[in-house]
């Protein structure tokens, strides 16, 4: 897609104006797919999402759910006939408190709302005979009955205190508590009569409880059988090993299927032909082990012998004649879809990415039909159909707003960074970039550490939004990224902030060697981890070097970090608690640093962040300030990691952008290359 | 296992109404439901491939959809749904997805017709007025807060079921299908009440009140699509109706009563290039619903539902010689019907069978049933029902024969206590949907017999056994009634445990029937008409119609009306009454009731309650509150138990 000659560069709210695609579902036979698209209204505040279909044969996509703004998840009837999907509506003068099952017809009508279950329902997978469901919800352990559960609910939700009482060791997530008192079960719903059974009632078992979801479970293509993931630690807590147990549905006997209590098993998945697959990861041995594919046969579990070292993402998905198993994968700042033949391992990328967010198989065995969702730097995700290797695309959601759309140029480039060994570094250039001109810098940093920048497009961290104010932005995948191997990832631990460092310094020499750099404007922001970053780096780089800096949910004292949601993961990437090594954990702790930090830093944070609580922002603000050293706190009450409202979305850019402009203006704060 | 029938069972039946079959032969109706827990009503729409494929729930927005209408194509259906607070006009796709807003009018949309290109779609809606603007109809800009003070300058300033009438007036505008855009057709100091639009779309015919005094009758009128060239193209014909534009683009068939306060409605054709209109069929053809007229595709002939011996059937009538041909019979009643290619698709209900939706081919045959909504009624104790053929008294002296519905459980037997019910109108006749009879049933299931006489005054039966009953109200058919249950009693089809029932007219004869009689163990009278003079005054069309059903003017003969009135006659009761009515009924306003209460209770010794229901208009009955609803059954089935109990237990008053 070329841009008109009227292409403007992108502006904030051009970015909210893109319809975001999730939940690419493909038709059983292939012939059509569905997805949710999100709308946003600036003017509102609000977000819209409702379910597409995408009949391909090149008809245009047609919106199929309307009642409803948060419509999602959609899953296609075995049959084809029907789509199931989660959403809170109201129909009949009721109004759902939680999500609850809808059906739409596929050949006309409205969809029905299916389930009346109190607790609501979090994910499901349709039954093979179409006739009911397994989800997942949280439920009272200890009622029985869905009538209870709903009674338990009510009375829960009506109470005056508002205290959150526990002994779980794991509690809360992303940005709130897990429900107090519940744990998340797998259960049943008849579709004709509503009625719910809890298949875990009773029984001790749970699935994990960092967001349980559809990943966690399989039916058998019998309809006989659930494998499902579950902790089988007595304290169920971030980081455990998983097994999977197999529940036999007419007895309602469950046996486990997993037996290595080094491994962790995760996202199980039968074949069409009864073959079930899985990713196992040598936890025991590393925390930081990559997931593999795993299928037990003849009773035993037998990893793919895969020739790439690459981390095997959840869901997996057989095609239909059980010979091939998709999953996706990061590589070297791209996500693929890769197909791994289940006999040979033989490994290969079925799709190439940029960035593939989602994906489906389906279609006759001879006719597999391979749906993607996949973006790249240059353009917001698009869905794809694959048949024959031939693509095709089935919409044309964004393609309006972005024809109008200037995007600067992206390049890869590899330098020598930490220990010597190369590093990637991807840069976005301004839109009508001119090389022979001398362009400030701004390094925006991941955060993970396991993930990585890549060709994908962001609405957070949207590089060419800072782009389009003339900046080349720098995107490193420093050690510890995902995609560059094992060894990479994990050559991080028990030094974080050391190696990563080394990267983005060697990354700005190489800059500040080019031309078109004005290595006197330069500048670095990162969130989370690449927060915490730009937090050691202001304690460690020479001030100067980087003219400001912008930091956002950074980590800034590991030790009150230990509030985290995930507090029983950070001391295996530290090596150490920090009562047993305090020193270890100091020295990978910015707040060590605090007297040396001189470098003008924008800190942003949301209190509703409980992977890094906002403590860590506001004591950054307040040591900064209590040094003398220019500083501004952007602080959202109602936002989590991410800044995801529209309004609160589009200040945040604001703040940021400006904070680098007065910056680069200011000729006294002369950097130094 | 079968099953009595109960007063809960009220909130088991599923009501199909508003029938619309598209050109692709797919019928959509609203299917209303009882929410008990939110004591109202849940309206969706169901489709019906009239090929038998399944029958599907349609939408399943909030609560209030209606006016399903197919595009010509068949391909769209709009709807109108208040689901973003007024009602609008939505789309959705017959092939699959949900509906969308497309009209976004102020004040709301009230109807919706299809234009035969499918382009527009022109909407009846509610405009708010000054009611202090008077003739000059000013607009408002906001809805008129429900407390504000109610002027009037002219009859009819309310409506039963919706109030005051004078701060708003019905006008079309013109929707554009594809951007929801819309633009008025009228303005002006009148109601538009139905229109159609000429098959070429260039044109619409409507039918609207007259300005000024005589704003209760109304006219059809002619305008171009924009509401130009409006004229007047009717003036003799005290209503009209359901106007109705001929695939040829000649006629324009409409319903329509002649004389002002004469409920009896005919079917009529307007010649468009002459300008002539004339009436077609006999003038003994009663139309059952106005709202059936329609065209057969070749404009030889309309077709409609008419009233016929205390049923309802499908006809054809020929536009040549006015020659009417039977489709659908049956000792029933067809409410609805839609003629497409070679199908009728139609709503039957019976007093033993609920209102489902059938099919059958164009001349009637090969019916089948397309729906199956109220399943529940399968297991309940069946009835059976009969029209009886009874002698009565003419009144002049002589003897004439009348029908009756007689239902019953099946198997039971004789003899039976006997309810006697009276039906309303009086011009009208007995009609049959379980909402409106909901304790006939029950009252079958626990032994009882119910009779409902068509006695004179009736309709029909013929244009004079109708008006023989004008100025005679009580004097006639009372004695009519009497007959029957002389006969019933004589055949041993009754003991003499019977008692009588009637709303609104029908409240009326009981009312009188109490007044003159000692043989009823119990009466119920239900919104009657009990004071004809404060009637005239204080109901919504008591000025209008009671001149011609009394054959007499209120300040002329005021004796007459005086002497026809059940309050004046009621000191004389003996029998024990249970009078029950709606609040905000403003057809037979509470006051009816009350006068009849004030005088049982001071002049009289017979037991008497009266049950006001807060919010209940003429229809609380049947179509009120379902706990209201519920309530009067039950209380119903108590008085009787109570005043009349059965004889197996032994006890007699």
């Amino acid at each position: 897609m070329s841009p008109s000659p009227r292409a403007r560069p992108i502006d904030i709210d051009t970015l909210w104006k893109l319809q975001r695609v999730g939940n690419v579902a493909l038709a059983p036979d292939g012939s059509a797919a569905v997805c949710s698209v999100t709308r946003f209204s600036m003017d509102e505040n609000k977000s819209s999402a409702s379910l597409w279909l995408l009949p391909g044969d090149s008809c245009a996509p047609r919106q199929l759910t309307r009642c409803g703004d948060t419509d999602g998840k959609p899953s296609w009837s075995p049959r084809g006939d029907r789509i199931a999907f989660l959403a809170r509506r109201e129909q009949e003068g009721r109004k759902d408190a939680e999500r609850q099952l809808y059906v739409i017809p596929l050949a006309g009508g409205e969809a029905e709302r299916k389930s009346d279950f109190a607790p609501g329902i979090d994910d499901f997978k349709w039954m093979p005979d179409g006739r009911s469901i397994a989800f997942v919800s949280w439920v009272w352990p200890d009622a029985r009955g869905a009538r209870a559960q709903g009674q338990r609910h009510k009375a829960f939700n009506e109470r005056k205190e508002s205290a959150y009482v526990t002994c779980e060791p794991q509690y809360r997530h992303w940005d709130r508590n897990l429900p107090m008192g519940c744990a998340p079960h797998l259960l049943l719903l008849d579709l004709e009569s509503g009625r719910v059974v809890d298949l875990l009632e009773g029984t001790g078992y749970e699935l994990p409880r960092a967001d349980p979801c559809a990943a966690h479970f399989d039916i058998s293509p019998d309809g006989r059988r659930i494998a499902f993931v579950h902790d089988p630690s007595p304290r169920k807590v971030a980081g455990n090993v998983f097994a999977i147990a197999e529940i036999e549905l007419a007895r309602r006997r469950i046996k486990p299927v997993t037996d290595d209590a080094a491994w962790s098993y995760e996202a199980p998945r039968y074949s069409p032909q009864g073959v079930l697959a899985c990713i196992a990861s040598n936890l025991g041995k590393r925390h930081t082990m990559p997931g593999r594919v795993a299928f037990r046969r003849g009773g035993k579990w037998q990893l793919a012998q895969m020739d790439r070292d690459i981390d095997v993402e959840a869901p997996l998905r057989w095609s239909r004649d059980g010979a091939s198993i998709f999953f996706t994968a990061q590589e070297r700042g791209r996500c693929h879809l890769w197909r791994c033949g289940t006999e040979s391992g033989a490994l290969s990328i079925a799709v190439a990415g940029g960035w593939v967010h989602g994906f489906d198989v389906g279609g006759a065995p001879g006719d597999a039909t391979l749906l993607v969702a996949l973006d790249c730097a240059q353009h917001a995700v698009q869905v794809h159909a694959v048949r024959a290797g031939q693509a095709s695309r089935l919409e044309r959601f964004n393609d309006e707003v972005l024809e109008r759309v200037a995007l600067g140029e992206t390049r890869e480039v590899t330098f020598r960074g930490a220990r010597g060994e190369p590093v990637q570094m991807i840069l976005t250039f301004p839109p009508g970039f001119d090389a022979r001109k001398r362009h400030p810098v701004l390094h925006v940093i991941h955060g993970g550490p396991y993930a990585a920048a890549g060709d994908t497009f962001a609405y957070r961290w949207n590089t060419h939004l800072f782009a389009s104010r003339g900046y080349v932005v720098a995107a490193v995948n420093y050690h510890g990224s995902s995609g560059f191997g094992w060894r990479f990832a994990d050559s991080i631990v028990g030094r974080q902030g050391r190696l990563e460092t080394q990267d983005i310094e060697a990354a700005t020499d190489w800059l500040a060697k080019q031309a078109w750099v004005d290595a006197t404007r330069l500048f670095a922001s990162g969130g989370s981890y690449g927060g915490f970053l730009v937090a050691w780096m202001n304690g460690h780089v020479a001030a100067g070097r980087y003219r400001a800096y912008v930091c956002h949910a950074g980590v800034f004292d590991r030790v009150a970090t230990f509030s985290a949601d995930s507090y029983s993961q950070r001391p295996k990437d530290l090596g150490a608690f920090y009562w047993e090594n305090p020193a270890r954990v100091r020295a990978q702790s910015p707040v060590t640093f605090a007297h040396r930090m001189q470098t003008p830093t924008l800190v942003m944070h949301g209190a509703n962040d409980y992977r890094v609580p906002d403590t860590n922002g506001l004591a950054y603000y307040n040591t900064l300030h209590a040094r003398g050293v220019p500083t501004r706190l952007v602080w959202f009450p109602d936002e989590h990691h991410w800044i995801l409202k529209p309004r609160n979305s589009r200040l945040w850019y604001r703040e940021f952008l400006e904070w680098l402009a007065a910056h680069a203006a200011d000729r006294k704060a002369r950097g130094r290359g | 296992m079968v099953k009595p029938f109960t007063p809960e069972d009220l909130a088991l039946f599923q009501d199909l109404g508003q029938l619309d079959v598209s050109s692709r032969g797919v019928a959509a109706c609203v299917v209303r439901s009882v929410d008990m827990a939110q004591d109202g009503y849940v309206s969706t729409i169901w489709t019906f491939p009239l090929d038998a494929a399944p029958a599907r729930r349609f939408t399943l927005g909030t609560s209030g959809e209606n006016c399903p209408r197919w595009s010509p194509d068949g391909r769209t259906l709009a709807f109108v749904s208040p689901r973003d607070g007024l009602p609008q006009v939505h789309l959705i796709a017959a092939d699959g997805g949900e509906a969308r807003q497309l009209s976004h009018l102020r004040f709301g949309v009230g109807s919706i017709q299809w234009s035969p290109d499918g382009t527009k779609l022109l909407a009846t809606c509610a405009l708010p007025l000054d009611p202090d603007s008077g003739e000059a109809a000013a607009l408002a800009d906001e809805p008129r807060s429900p407390d504000a003070p109610e002027v009037a300058w002219r009859v009819p300033y309310k409506s039963d079921g919706t109030g005051y009438l004078l701060a708003r007036a019905f006008h079309l505008c013109s929707i554009d299908a594809a951007t929801g855009e819309d633009t008025p057709v009228t303005r002006g100091a009148f109601d538009v009440m139905a229109s159609c639009w000429s098959p070429d779309s260039t044109r619409i015919a409507y039918v609207r009140t007259r300005e000024g005094r005589e704003a209760h009758r109304t006219d059809l009128w002619i305008a171009n699509a924009d509401g130009s060239e409006a004229r007047q193209v009717t003036r003799d014909y005290a209503s009209v109706m359901s106007p109705r534009w001929s695939p040829d683009g000649r006629w324009i068939a409409f319903a329509a009563g002649r004389e002002e306060g004469d409920a009896q409605t005919r079917l009529h054709l307007f010649e468009v290039a002459s300008g002539d209109a004339r009436q077609l069929g006999d003038d003994d053809m009663e139309v059952g619903s106005p709202d059936s007229l329609q065209w057969k595709r070749d404009s030889r002939a309309v077709i409609l539902v008419v009233a016929t011996r205390a049923r309802q059937h499908i006809v054809a009538v020929s536009v040549d010689d006015g020659r009417r041909r039977d489709l659908v019979t049956g000792d029933r009643h067809i409410a609805e019907v839609r003629a497409t290619g070679g199908t009728l698709a139609y709503f039957s209900e019976s007093a033993t069978t609920p209102r489902e939706l059938y099919a059958s081919n164009l001349d009637g045959t090969g019916e089948r049933k397309l729906s199956s909504l109220n399943a529940w009624w399968d297991d309940r104790l069946a009835l059976v029902s009969e029209v009886r053929t009874f002698r009565v008294p003419d009144g002049r002296g002589g003897f004439e024969n009348i029908d009756a519905w007689l239902v019953r459980a099946k198997g039971s037997e004789a003899p039976q206590p006997l309810l006697v019910e009276a039906h309303g109108g009086p011009n009208s006749f007995a009609l049959l949907g379980f909402p409106w009879n909901t304790y006939w049933n029950a009252l079958c299931s626990k032994g009882w017999a119910v009779v409902v006489p068509h006695a004179v005054g009736s309709t029909g039966f013929g244009r004079k056994f109708a008006e023989r009953l004008n100025g005679h109200w009580g004097e006639l058919d009372f004695p009519q009634f009497m007959a029957v249950v002389d006969a019933l009693q004589a055949d041993g089809i009754a003991t003499d445990h019977v008692a009588i029932a009637g709303k609104s007219y029908g409240g009326y004869l009981a009312a009188w029937a109490v007044g003159h009689t000692d043989r009823f163990k119990a009466a119920i009278v239900a919104a009657p008409v009990a004071n004809l003079e404060s009637h005239f005054g204080t109901s919504d069309g008591g000025y209008y119609s009671q001149p011609y059903v009394l054959s007499a003017e209120r300040h002329i003969e005021p004796e007459r009306y005086r002497k026809l009135s059940p309050v004046n006659h009621i000191h004389h009761c003996t029998t024990p009454t249970l009078l029950l009515q709606g609040k905000d009924d403003q057809r037979c306003p509470m006051g009816q009731s009350e006068e009849l209460f004030a005088v049982l209770m001071r002049c009289g010794k017979a037991p008497a309650e009266l049950v006001l229901y807060p919010g209940g208009d003429h229809h609380v009955y049947e179509t009120g509150k379902p706990s209201h609803r519920l309530d009067i059954v039950r209380r119903m089935l108590g008085w009787l138990e109570r005043w009349c109990p059965p004889p197996d237990r032994g006890q007699t008053t």
